[in-house]
């Protein structure tokens, strides 16, 4: 059988390779080498999920192979309902965005051989199954991301760079030592994650190993008050690298809420779902009303992923089918939803070279087809019935509404300042009289098209048809709703 | 049988005399180094293999067992680098030095004495000359005035702890009247030793390896040490006096049962903690790299010292993968160094764009000492931690991983010089081929040996 998800994820290393022995002055022959391998990885992503068996709540495309014998490490790979969206999710906007990168004119090279080590980076984090193999990837994606803001970033990258670099590195050592003490606890010691869930965990030790996890995660998503570092670096990120910041990134720490934290720590997950709970309806409350002050239309996106992330860990707090399936819901959508929004952020800045309100007005005489597609994106973001964000929200939240009907309530208050914010950036940006620093920006090319459409597309049919994607993690879900029906009652 | 246990010693000698008669003779002068890297390999290709059972030679003054064997091997694997980093250092070879090398070798010769012997008095009298010809490859730049200062820094420091280790050394003598360890044991389970006296005298002794090891708090010297040696002799202190110190400390507070039972681990452990938070907050600070490279080798002491307050047989095992690593990272840091020419900081700004060959190595090695995947520095820091965490010492586990998360942050202001910064900083390289084949190869083995550390150790 051929190691497909070895594939998948060792290409883009193949590609640095590639590109290493290409000449620095021929950079589109470093573009074309770097689209091309995305590209592959994308349609082997689709080759995947064609293949995929929704019925099996089993792993598939099991890689189980042998690494560091003598301390039971094993070169682990698997696919299942939880990471398959987030699989074809990372190859699709790393495709796109990748195309979005062809602006980039400054050290061309150097900047695709950190683009491709990052979606190798990622790719494997949803792959892993062994804990060893995941903190490896989750880690490795650090080092390219570090370098692809502080070196390819605005004004503040240094800082910005670092300050994301050190935030997540704290985070994550914790949950190294959360690790080690898992395979110590474990009798045989195993790093496999699937054994560890099967064992389940000492509940003296539940607690204390969830915090350990956890940290690690609510960096990543990210859960308030750990998110300062996300403004930064997304405002100071290049545009291409902003999207699979906000459209990736932020999902490793909520996948690895849905693989790790809940599954395996259950009695911890429940005692400490409410608040878990609290935390997301901050998240998206206090997310909504900072990006309502924002003047700055990136920061303000920055902002509302924070809001939005909040979705996924009220989702997570259900502990029924439905949050489960709403946030992983969700953590999909949003990753097309921002990731389009992103990038139609750097459509803008790269024509007005600015990203403040005050600059903007009236876009919409200028560049009709850029207004269509900020409008639309808006609008699935604000949660629009009929569009993709809406069922994501609303699963979570109907989920939520049983245990927590209070703070579900609590935060309908953030739907509302987010529909806010959104309309009041619709209006600064695309509506009035134009301003005369904007009356003659040329619209959206043909190439920053071809990487909105299939945003557009999929945020539309999946607002009309969830079951699309949904029926992909359905039997994920029960399987793990299952194990807390077993846990609580 | 017992004469060939020294033959890799015997084969160093002679060719460093050799070197030394070709030092002293001009026509032959730019053989030296050559010489000296044969003599190194020659030694390297008789040295017995690591065998479990201990065979004592010479009345118990030297001893053959798994200890000595790994740490000949380290030394004079480090010694190899060094010579090879050596060869590209201009600075080495355009003064009329031909004595370097001789004392490379010397060097290498009295720390294996060292790390093989079973007996106080032999132990001392090998770290003395250990010590000695230091503070000679310190000074080595006889005319420049910071290398001079470092050497008369070093000596003072040096000479006090080796000072005391003696009378420590002395006074166990008096307590159980023999040095040779295992007759020390034997008496300590027979006789009537006087507890508070002998307790002391271990103190005086963990005091001189202490300063071997660069450990908290009497690693004072070694950061001007670092600064003004001759970059490869920097390196070469930061590898080989480092190993020795700690066979040291195995050989005497570890390696019988008898010792751990004096509740020496909570002392490492608490020691393992000051040194590596020590080291790590200073090195923030520092904007020379050298010395930054130093507060780094300090923190990564405390590292390999926690390692061995397990007081396990893993722990052992820990450390000694944790300092053949440890050997890869620094010949790359230090190596790059001496491939740049430039010490300060800011000096590097830049070199991504004028070198990148140079700034991917430096960062490579950085990034490894920090302990970050796939490079092997994580392996290193992950077999420690994982020791520790086995043991149930999570304040020591918590308060490393915290350290290298302050260590990130300095390594990073490299690596932010080579990348990020926008300025350019234009210093010819002088890339001499063996350099930068050497350097090559450390990157490599770091890269491989993240990936594949069972290449290091079977019994990983």
């Amino acid at each position: 059988m051929i190691p497909l998800l070895s594939f998948i994820i060792f290409l883009p290393l193949a590609g640095v390779l590639l590109i290493l022995i290409t000449p620095s002055h021929l950079p589109k022959c470093i573009r074309y080498t770097a689209t091309l391998v995305t590209g592959i990885v994308f349609l082997l992503s689709i080759y995947l999920l064609i293949n995929f068996d929704t019925g099996q709540s089993a792993m598939q495309f099991v890689e189980h192979k042998p690494w560091l014998v003598g301390w039971n490490i094993w070169y682990f790979l698997g696919v299942d309902g939880l990471s398959l969206a987030l699989i074809f999710l990372t190859s699709l906007l790393g495709f796109l965005a990748c195309l979005a990168s062809w602006k980039i004119e400054e050290r061309v090279k150097e900047y695709f051989i950190f683009y491709l080590l990052l979606m190798t980076g990622m790719l494997g984090t949803f792959l892993a199954l062994d804990l060893v193999l995941f903190y490896i990837f989750w880690e490795v994606v650090l080092i390219p991301m570090y370098f692809l803001i502080g070196i390819w970033g605005g004004p503040r990258r240094e800082y910005a760079a670092v300050k994301f670099f050190l935030y997540t590195l704290a985070g994550s050592v914790l949950m190294l030592i959360g690790i080690l003490s898992l395979y110590f606890l474990s009798q045989p010691h195993t790093f496999n994650i699937l054994e560890l869930i099967s064992r389940g965990v000492d509940p003296r030790w539940q607690m204390i190993l969830f915090f350990a996890f956890f940290v690690a995660f609510a960096v990543k998503v990210p859960a308030f008050p750990f998110h300062t570092w996300l403004p930064d670096a997304h405002v100071e990120a290049p545009t291409p690298v902003s999207v699979l910041l906000a459209g990736v990134l932020l999902k490793m720490g909520g996948y690895g809420i849905f693989r790790i934290c809940l599954p395996m720590f259950k009695i911890a997950a429940v005692n400490l779902a409410p608040a878990l709970a609290v935390l997301a309806v901050v998240n998206i409350v206090y997310g909504a009303c900072v990006a309502m002050a924002q003047t700055d239309f990136k920061k303000m996106v920055a902002y509302s992923s924070v809001s939005h992330m909040g979705f996924v860990l009220l989702g997570a707090a259900a502990l029924n089918a439905t949050g489960f399936n709403g946030a992983i819901l969700e953590m999909f959508n949003h990753g097309i939803i921002t990731g389009g929004l992103f990038l139609l952020v750097g459509v803008v800045y790269d024509r007005a070279h600015t990203r403040e309100f005050s600059q903007f007005g009236g876009l919409s005489k200028p560049m009709p087809f850029y207004a269509f597609c900020l409008t639309f994106l808006s609008l699935a973001s604000l949660g629009l019935p009929g569009l993709s964000g809406f069922v994501g929200e609303f699963m979570s939240l109907a989920g939520a509404f049983s245990f927590y009907p209070g703070l579900v309530a609590l935060s309908a208050v953030g739907l509302i300042v987010t529909v806010g914010y959104f309309l009041l950036m619709i209006q600064r940006v695309l509506l009035g009289t134009v301003n005369p620093n904007c009356s003659n920006l040329p619209d959206m090319n043909p190439l920053e098209l071809i990487t909105i459409v299939p945003l557009i597309l999929i945020t539309l049919a999946a607002g009309f048809y969830p079951q699309a994607v949904l029926h992909y993690q359905q039997t994920a879900v029960e399987g793990m709703v299952r194990l807390f029906c077993g846990g609580i009652s | 049988m017992t004469i060939q246990f020294l033959y890799p010693e015997i084969i160093l000698f002679l060719l460093s005399l050799v070197a030394l008669i070709a030092g002293v003779t001009p026509s032959l002068r730019k053989f030296t180094g050559v010489i000296a890297f044969v003599a190194v390999l020659s030694a390297l290709s008789v040295l017995p293999a690591a065998s479990y059972n201990s065979t004592k030679a010479f009345f118990g003054l030297l001893q053959a067992d798994a200890l000595s064997a790994i740490f000949r091997l380290l030394i004079l694997m480090g010694t190899a680098f060094i010579i090879l980093l050596s060869l590209g250092e201009d600075k080495i070879q355009q003064k009329d030095t031909g004595e370097y090398y001789f004392f490379i070798l010397c060097l290498c010769l009295s720390m294996m004495l060292a790390v093989s012997s079973g007996n106080l008095m032999m132990i001392y009298i090998a770290v003395e000359a250990t010590s000695i010809i230091s503070y000679i490859l310190i000074a080595f730049f006889k005319n420049d005035i910071f290398s001079s200062e470092a050497g008369l820094k070093y000596f003072l420091f040096g000479a006090l702890s080796t000072g005391i280790m003696l009378y420590g050394v002395s006074m166990i003598y008096g307590l159980t009247g023999s040095l040779n360890i295992s007759d020390i044991v034997l008496a300590l389970h027979t006789g009537h030793v006087h507890w508070a006296a002998f307790i002391l005298a271990l103190v005086f002794i963990l005091t001189g390896i202490s300063f071997k090891c660069s450990l908290a708090p009497f690693y004072m010297a070694t950061p001007d040490a670092y600064q003004g040696a001759p970059t490869p002799v920097s390196l070469f202190l930061s590898i080989g006096p480092k190993a020795m110190g700690f066979a040291l400390l195995v050989r005497v507070f570890f390696h019988h049962p008898f010792f751990i039972a004096v509740h020496w681990t909570k002392l490492v452990e608490v020691l393992a903690m000051i040194t590596m938070t020590a080291g790590n907050f200073i090195a923030l600070k520092q904007t020379n790299v050298k010395r930054l490279l130093a507060y780094s080798s300090i923190a990564h002491a405390g590292f390999i010292l926690m390692a061995l307050s397990v007081g396990s047989t893993a722990g052992f095992k820990a450390m000694v993968f944790y300092l053949f690593i440890y050997v890869f990272m620094n010949v790359g840091a230090f190596g790059s160094v001496i491939l740049c020419q430039r010490e300060d900081i800011r000096q590097y700004a830049g070199l991504s764009r004028q070198n990148p060959l140079a700034a991917l190595i430096m960062a490579v090695s950085l990034l490894s000492l920090a302990g970050l995947p796939p490079l092997s520095g994580f392996m290193a820091k992950f077999v420690v931690i994982a020791v520790i965490v086995h043991a149930k010492m999570y304040l020591l586990a918590f308060i490393a991983v915290f350290n290298s998360v302050v260590a990130l942050f300095y390594y990073l202001r490299i690596v932010k010089a080579m990348y990020l910064s926008q300025e350019n900083v234009v210093k010819p390289i002088n890339a001499s081929v063996i350099l930068v084949m050497t350097l090559v190869l450390t990157v490599a083995a770091n890269i491989f040996l993240g990936l594949w550390p069972v290449t290091l150790m079977p019994h990983l």
